[in-house]
This record gives structure tokens, sequence and C-alpha cells, in this order.
């Protein structure tokens, strides 16, 4: 049986009713029958009494909770992890309760929780996929952005349609600046915190910097706007790496906060690892300085976030750093098809562990 | 020696037909006492009460069916609680409030004295 069907039926046949509602795997689903009433003065209570209710060590079957004189909340549990709740004027609750029971065994209208749990999960994609459009939107074109490269190879897959790893472009005359982060969270908390730091990099963002001063200015910023949340013990994460190629002269500089380099000339692998700013992102500014790298033509670099290497395996184990590098080092001319490939072999059908972006550039 | 609210909670639990336990909790006082028997069923079900308290303090009843029986919990101004166990699978609430307002004034009485 179907939320919406329920609460029509219970619209239709309970006229005390205030509103009526489910809670299902703790999510609460309401149906606000009186227009006059402020629903949410009563969810905190509805959850608060739902989440005591639910507790495997109590045994509750159904619970009525008197208060303000006329109001009478009634929570009704029809299975685990599914409650039914209405609040009303009327005190007599049997005839709501041997409805519901008709409604959901007699009327042979089996309750299936799977069911009513794809129901919101089919709004939430919609939603998810209207904030992957935006995100997209967000997300520069990298044949377009990327066409002054020999070879550029991307992956970017997050763990949910949306994520918190992102990557900015910005073509000047001869100079391409390229940025790729890693936001704390994932889905729409990770997505939200990567529109946040895009918003504020391109207001820091001046072609004139250098690639760690353009860092300091960003974390700079971040800071100063989310204070209040900091105080208060959250706010936005992000490592990155920020790298500025000079095409004229083949020369990159580079600075960053936890997203590794690799730097592939003549068959010989370099790794630059970046320190991680987020544990302790004052030292770390104060000490952060750009790189310079000479480049000749068939020169490669190669950065990811944190989700490439820390994939577990069918083995039990992480994709990990040495593995990657043994990739570039042996192979011939590595690239990231290559990377990745190897990477799904190990992924198997292991859940994705974190959002991913990667880039192989070859100049 | 039994205090007086103790014999009030007594008295109150040999009227309640069908009552095999009672307790006296609170929000406000750290005092918790109990009389009668299978007292642990209250005591293990005494965060329901505690935390149906809506913010305006004006709970009045609770009442917590499970597979044993019933727990019927009458509020006092919103802050202390007095819960009674029952075998009754449906909780007599016309029974419930006669007895609420039969023993509201003494509870709220003796109460203030504690």
């Amino acid at each position: 049986m179907k939320a919406q069907k329920f609460f029509s039926e219970v619209r239709s046949n309970f006229t005390d009713i205030l509103y009526s509602g489910m809670i299902l795997n703790s999510e609460i689903k309401l149906d606000k029958i009186d227009p006059n009433l402020d629903a949410d003065d009563h969810e905190a209570l509805v959850m608060r009494l739902y989440f005591l209710a639910s507790n495997p060590e109590k045994e509750i079957l159904h619970l009525i909770n008197q208060y303000e004189e006329e109001k009478y909340l009634y929570m009704m549990k029809v299975s685990k992890d599914v409650w039914i709740f209405i609040l009303s004027r009327n005190k007599s609750f049997a005839k709501f309760h041997f409805y519901v029971k008709f409604l959901l065994v007699e009327s042979k209208l089996e309750y299936s929780p799977e069911e009513e749990i794809r129901l919101p999960e089919k709004e939430e994609s919609e939603k998810i996929a209207s904030a992957k459009r935006i995100q997209d939107m967000i997300l520069p074109d990298l044949n377009e952005t990327l066409s002054k490269f020999r070879l550029h190879e991307f992956f970017y897959q997050p763990q949910d349609v949306i994520g918190g790893d992102w990557y900015w472009i910005k073509n000047e005359i001869d100079e391409t600046w390229i940025v790729i982060g890693d936001c704390t969270g994932h889905s729409v908390e990770g997505a939200l915190a990567s529109i946040s730091i895009i918003s504020i990099l391109n207001q820091v963002y001046n072609k004139d910097l250098s690639p760690h001063m353009l860092i300091k200015y960003l974390y700079k910023s971040l800071e100063d706007i989310q204070k209040q949340q900091i105080e208060k013990g959250y706010g936005i994460g992000c490592e990155l790496i920020v790298m500025k190629f000079n095409h004229k002269i083949n020369e990159m500089i580079y600075s960053g906060t936890g997203l590794p380099l690799y730097y592939l000339s003549k068959g010989k692998l370099k790794f630059n690892p970046t320190r991680k700013a987020i544990l302790n992102t004052q030292k770390i500014l104060r000490y952060l300085r750009s790189r310079k790298i000479r480049m000749k033509q068939g020169d490669a670099i190669f950065t990811h976030s944190d989700g490439l290497a820390d994939q577990f395996g069918t083995n039990g184990k992480k994709f990990n750093k040495r593995t990657l590098m043994s990739i570039l080092s042996d192979q011939d001319s590595p690239t990231l098809s290559g990377i990745i490939e190897a990477f799904k072999n190990h992924k198997g059908n292991e859940p994705q562990t974190d959002d991913i972006v990667s880039l192989f550039l070859k100049i | 020696m039994k205090s007086s609210f103790e014999v009030l909670l007594n008295q109150f639990l040999s009227s309640f037909s069908n009552a095999l336990a009672v307790s006296f909790n609170s929000v406000e006082i750290s005092i918790s006492i109990e009389g009668g028997s299978d007292v642990e069923i209250l005591r293990a079900y005494k965060d329901i009460p505690m935390l149906s308290i809506d913010e305006n303090f004006t709970t009045s009843f609770s009442f917590i069916i499970i597979e044993s029986g019933s727990i019927i919990v009458f509020f006092i101004d919103g802050v202390h609680f007095i819960s009674v166990y029952t075998q009754d699978k449906e909780p007599n609430k016309e029974l419930a409030e006669r007895m609420y307002y039969k023993f509201y004034e003494k509870f709220k009485n003796e109460i203030a004295n504690l």
C-alpha cells in the first residue's frame, strides 16, 4: 500500500485528524490536514517518540500521548522501522486503529516497506538528477578547456550521482589554470560544498597569483565565511591541487593540500605528495609554497582525489598509491584509461568508497 | 517508615484495578519512588514518558502499549509523572481519567513537599 493512498484514506474517513504521517526507516512522511496547524511543532515530539519506540529493546506496539488538553498523538507500529501516526482532537483511537488494521491486513493491501521506500527514492532521484544538471553546468567542458594539451584524460565518478569532488579550469592567453578539489562529504552535502568552494574560487582568482597564494586566499575567504559554523563544530573542508601551466615555456607551477602530483618524464616517475591541510590548516598554509616544474614535450602529470587510492577491492585491500605508482612506472606509455581499467578490476563488485576525480595530462 | 508520598502511591496502586506496579519520576526532582511487583518494566520504559513531554509541558497522559500489557502515565504539571503497569492489552482510558482527577490534587500537594 502506498503512503499517498493511505493518507487520502485517512483524510476522507477521519474528520478530527489534524495530520497523519508515516515514519519509514527514520524518515518522516507527513500529510498536513489542518492548514492552520504548524506540524513542525509536533514533528520533534513524533521523532523523539519514534526513536524510543523503535528501540529493539522495547516492545512497544503503539502509544498515545495526550497534550495541550485537546490534542492526542497516536502512534502505531506497523512493522519493524515503520510507524503510522496521527494527531487528532478525538481521543478515541479505536476506530482508527481498526481501520488501519483493516487497510493493511483485511483488505489484503499488504504493507510493503520496500515498495514504500522506493517512493521517496524515486522523488529523491529526480531531485538528485536536477542537482546533477546544476553541478554539470558548473564543471567546465574539458575538451574545450584542455585543448592546448597534447593529451588529456579525465575520470570523474562521484560515489552517488553528485558528489564533493570537483574541477575548475581557466584559460588565459598562454596559460591554463587547473584546480582539482575534494570537499568533505558525499552526495548532496559534498555537491553543495563543492559549489560553495568553486564560487569562492571564482571570487579570489587572479591570473597573476601564484598557485599557493590562490589556495591561501581561498582558505582565508572560506574561513571568514564559515567562522560561526566552525565555532559550532562543523564547516566545509576541502583538499585541492592548483596547477598553472605556461604553454609558451612548458612550465608548470603547482601547489596543493592533500592531493598528490605524479610527474612522468622520460619513463621516470616522481611522486610529489602534498600536505593534508585538514590536519593543521593554519600551519600548512603558513608553509605552503608553489613548486615549479620545467616540462619537456611528452612529459605527463597525473593527480587524483583520495577516492581512487582508497577504494577497497574484492581482496579487502585498498587500491593504494603504490599500485598507482607501479602502473605508472611499469608501463611504457601509461594512460589514465589503463589506470581506470586496473582500478575497476580491483574494485570488482565492491561498492565505491568515495567520490573520485582524476586527471592525466601530457604536454 | 514509609513517607506520606509512598503511602499515597500505594493507595493509588491499590485503587487502580489490574495495576501491578507504580512509580513516580520527574524531570525536575531526582527522586524515584516505586511500589508493587513488576517495577522493572516501569524502569525499562521510564524514558518514554520522560521524552513524551511536549515543549510547552502540557502533556497529561501517555499510554504505552507493549506485548505484555500497558503502561499508563499520568503527568502532573507536565514534568512529574506517575506510571502504572497493568496487564491489560487495551488500557482503560476512562478509568485512567477518573483516577487522574481523583488523585491529581493529592499528588500535586505531595510533590510540593518533596
